[in-house]
C-alpha cells in the first residue's frame, strides 16, 4: 500500500489548505470574501458550495444570515465545524458532506443567496455546468449568486503573464495541500448560459482572479 | 465527450515520462470518452484521471466499444487515490451524473476497477444515483475477457499480484526522483563521484525489487517488524561486499583505500535505507510495515454477518470464504490482509472492521476518513 512519506503528506493536508489557498492568492482571498459577502442581506437563507474550512459560511452567518455549507471533504468538514463551534454561530449553520453533483437533493427555489469561492476552478466542464444549473434552480427568483473565483485573464498578454507569476505559486501550494486550482475560461458566459443575470463583476488588475454577482431572473422560466 | 485516439510516439513518451515520475500525481482532463463506437448497450467503465492509467485503460479497450469515465482522482493511481480519499463515493456520484451519460446508454452498470472499492461504496452510488456498481479486475489487461466472461471476473483476475514488469516499474519509480536528489547532493558533498552515486542508486533499486520473491519471506504481518528493517541493511552487506572484492580484485595488491571504502559505505547505507525506506508499502501484496501501531488486523463481528460475500468479491489478498450454509463470511486468508479496508467499505452489515492495538476502527470512520487520517486513528 502506498508508501509513507506520501501519506504523511497527504494526511496533514486539509489542515494546510488555508495557508495553502492565501498563498496562492497572494493573501488577497480574506479581503475579496470580506467585501463579497456585503451582498448577503441579514435575514438570507444561504447555500455555501464547497464551503471547505468555512470562510465564506462564517462570513454570511456573522452577517446574520442562515447558512448551510456544502463540501466532498469529510476532512475540510471537520475543521469547518471546529470553527463553528467555537464562533458560537452554530445555531445558523448546518455543514453536510455533499459534492456539487449533489445539488439536485436540494429544493427548488430554497435559498436566498449561493456563495461559492473557489471552487469553480476545481470542476471540469460538465461539473460547472451541471453546478450552475442547479444553482439557478436552488435560488429564489430574484436570489443572488456570489462568486470568488481565479478566473483566466481575457487578454493574450494578461493570460501569459499569469502563467508564468503562478507557476511557482502552484508549486508552492501544491506541495503545502496537494490542492490545485485551474482558473476559468468564460465564466461569466457559462454564468449566463445557465440562465443567470450578472449584474457586477470586478476583476483585479491582471484579470486573473474575479468575483461575479449574479441574480436570477424575476420571472419563472 | 472525447474520443480515445492513439498516437505511438506519444504513447512511448508518457509510458517512459510517468513511470520515471509515478510517484507523483500527473493528471489528466476528467468526463466522458468514447472509445471505438459504443452504443446504447455498450459497457460503461470507470477509471481515474492519473494519466499513466487513463492511457493504459484506452490501450487495454482498443477493439472494443465502449464508454469510458474518467473521473477526478486528483491525478493519482486508482488504488492510491482510493484508499487515500481522494477518489471518493463523491467523485463517481459526480461523473454519473454531469457527463450526460445516463442519455447514452439504455442500462444502468458502471464497471469500477475492483481496486477502487477502498474508497468507494457501491450501496452509496446506488442510492444516489441509481446505478449498479460492478467491480471489475485488478488489472485493466483482463477487461476485454472480464466482458467476454459475460462480466465475471476469475479468481486471477480479483487478486494481486507483484510480477517482474511491475517490480521493474516501482524500481524505477523510486530510483529516477532518488537519483536526481542523490545527482544534486553529490555535486556538492563529493563531485568526483556523483555519476557513480546515481549508478548506486539505480543498482541499489533495482536490485532491491527485482529480487523482492527471493527475501518476501522475511517481510509481512507474520514476522517481527525488525525483519523488514534487515532487507535493506543486507543489500547494503552485498553491495560493500562486492565493493570490497572489486577494490582488491582490482588494486594489483595496493591495498584498499580505507578513506574512501569508508565513503560509499556511508553513502551506500543512506541510499539503501532511503530506497528500501518501506518496502512491504512499496509492494500491493503486502501491507505497509513502518509503524506498528498502522498495523491493523482486519476481524469480523460473526453476528452481524450474512454471509453476502461482497467482502470476498473485493478482497484483492483473497483473506476470505464464504460458508453459504452457515451465511457467514470465514477469513481463512487473515495474515495476507493488506489492510487495504475494501472489505469493510462494501459490507452491507457493518459486520467488519480494524482491531488495533488500543481499540477498534469502526466502519463508519473507514468509510469517511478512509486510511487517510490512519494516524489519528491508531491513536
Amino acid at each position: 500500500m502506498s508508501t509513507y512519506v506520501l501519506m504523511r503528506i497527504l494526511e496533514s493536508a486539509p489542515e494546510r489548505y488555508d495557508l495553502g489557498i492565501r498563498l496562492l492568492t497572494l493573501g488577497r482571498v480574506d479581503r475579496v470574501y470580506d467585501d463579497l459577502v456585503i451582498h448577503v442581506p441579514p435575514t438570507a437563507r444561504v447555500l455555501d458550495i464547497g464551503c471547505g474550512t468555512g470562510a465564506l459560511t462564517l462570513r454570511a452567518a456573522r452577517r446574520g444570515a442562515t447558512v448551510k455549507g456544502i463540501d466532498a471533504d469529510p476532512a475540510m468538514l471537520d475543521i469547518a465545524a471546529r470553527r463553528v463551534q467555537e464562533s458560537g454561530l452554530a445555531r445558523r449553520i448546518e455543514l453536510e458532506e455533499l459534492d456539487v453533483a449533489e445539488l439536485d437533493d436540494e429544493d427548488d427555489a430554497a435559498y436566498d443567496v449561493v456563495t461559492s469561492g473557489l471552487v469553480f476552478s476545481e470542476l471540469d466542464d460538465d461539473a460547472l455546468g451541471f453546478t450552475l444549473r442547479q444553482v439557478r434552480r436552488v435560488l429564489r427568483p430574484g436570489g443572488t449568486l456570489l462568486v470568488a473565483d481565479e478566473v483566466r485573464p481575457r487578454r493574450t498578454w494578461a493570460r501569459l503573464l499569469q502563467r508564468v507569476l503562478r507557476a511557482p505559486l502552484v508549486v508552492l501550494t501544491y506541495l503545502l495541500t496537494q490542492q490545485t486550482t485551474r482558473p476559468v475560461d468564460g465564466l461569466d458566459d457559462r454564468i449566463e448560459e445557465a440562465g443567470l443575470e450578472l449584474e457586477a463583476v470586478r476583476r483585479n488588475r491582471l484579470g486573473g482572479f474575479a468575483t461575479f454577482v449574479a441574480r436570477r431572473p424575476l420571472e419563472a422560466a | 465527450m472525447s474520443t480515445a485516439s492513439r498516437h505511438p510516439v506519444r504513447t512511448v513518451r508518457i509510458e517512459i515520462m510517468d513511470t520515471l515520475l509515478r510517484m507523483f500525481p500527473r493528471r489528466v482532463s476528467t468526463g466522458l470518452v468514447a472509445v471505438g463506437d459504443p452504443g446504447p448497450d455498450a459497457p460503461v467503465l470507470l477509471t481515474c484521471n492519473f494519466r499513466l492509467t487513463v492511457q493504459r485503460v484506452k490501450r487495454a479497450l482498443a477493439g472494443l466499444d465502449a464508454w469510458l469515465l474518467v473521473a477526478d482522482g486528483n491525478g493519482i493511481n486508482v488504488w492510491c487515490a482510493a484508499t487515500g480519499g481522494h477518489l471518493t463515493d463523491h467523485d463517481v456520484v459526480r461523473a454519473l451524473k454531469t457527463t450526460g451519460i445516463a442519455e447514452r446508454v439504455d442500462h444502468r452498470r458502471v464497471i469500477l476497477p475492483q481496486l477502487a472499492a477502498t474508497g468507494v461504496d457501491a450501496a452509496t452510488i446506488r442510492e444516489k444515483t441509481g446505478w449498479r456498481v460492478l467491480w471489475g479486475p485488478v488489472d485493466v489487461e483482463d477487461v476485454p475477457d472480464y466482458l467476454a466472461a459475460g462480466r465475471r471476473a476469475s479468481d486471477a483476475m480479483r487478486t494481486v499480484s507483484f510480477p517482474w514488469p511491475a517490480r521493474l516499474e516501482m524500481a524505477v519509480a523510486w530510483a529516477f526522483p532518488v537519483s536526481v536528489l542523490t545527482a544534486l547532493i553529490g555535486l556538492i558533498v563529493w563531485p568526483s563521484a556523483w555519476p557513480e552515486l546515481v549508478a548506486l542508486v539505480w543498482g541499489m533499486g533495482l536490485a532491491l525489487f527485482l529480487a523482492f520473491p527471493l527475501y518476501a519471506p522475511l517481510l509481512g504481518s507474520g514476522v517481527p517488524a525488525f525483519t523488514e528493517r534487515a532487507v535493506p541493511l543486507l543489500a547494503w552487506a552485498g553491495f560493500m561486499a562486492l565493493y570490497l572484492a572489486a577494490q582488491v580484485a582490482w588494486s594489483n595488491g595496493g591495498g584498499i583505500d580505507a578513506g574512501d571504502a569508508l565513503r560509499w559505505a556511508a553513502a551506500s547505507l543512506v541510499v539503501a535505507l532511503v530506497v528500501g525506506i518501506d518496502l512491504s508499502g512499496s509492494t500491493p501484496v503486502l501491507k505497509s510495515g513502518l509503524h506498528a501501531d498502522r498495523r491493523l488486523t482486519i476481524a469480523l463481528d460473526a453476528d452481524l454477518c450474512d454471509g453476502a460475500g461482497l467482502c470476498d468479491a473485493v478482497c484483492p489478498v483473497r483473506v476470505f470464504e464464504i460458508d453459504h450454509h452457515r451465511k457467514l463470511a470465514l477469513l481463512p486468508r487473515a495474515h495476507a490482509c493488506v489492510q487495504c479496508g475494501a472489505c469493510i467499505v462494501q459490507c452491507p452489515f457493518d459486520a467488519l472492521y480494524f482491531q488495533t492495538r488500543n481499540g477498534v476502527i469502526t466502519p463508519e470512520t473507514v468509510r469517511t476518513y478512509k486510511l487517510n487520517l490512519m494516524g489519528k486513528r491508531g491513536a
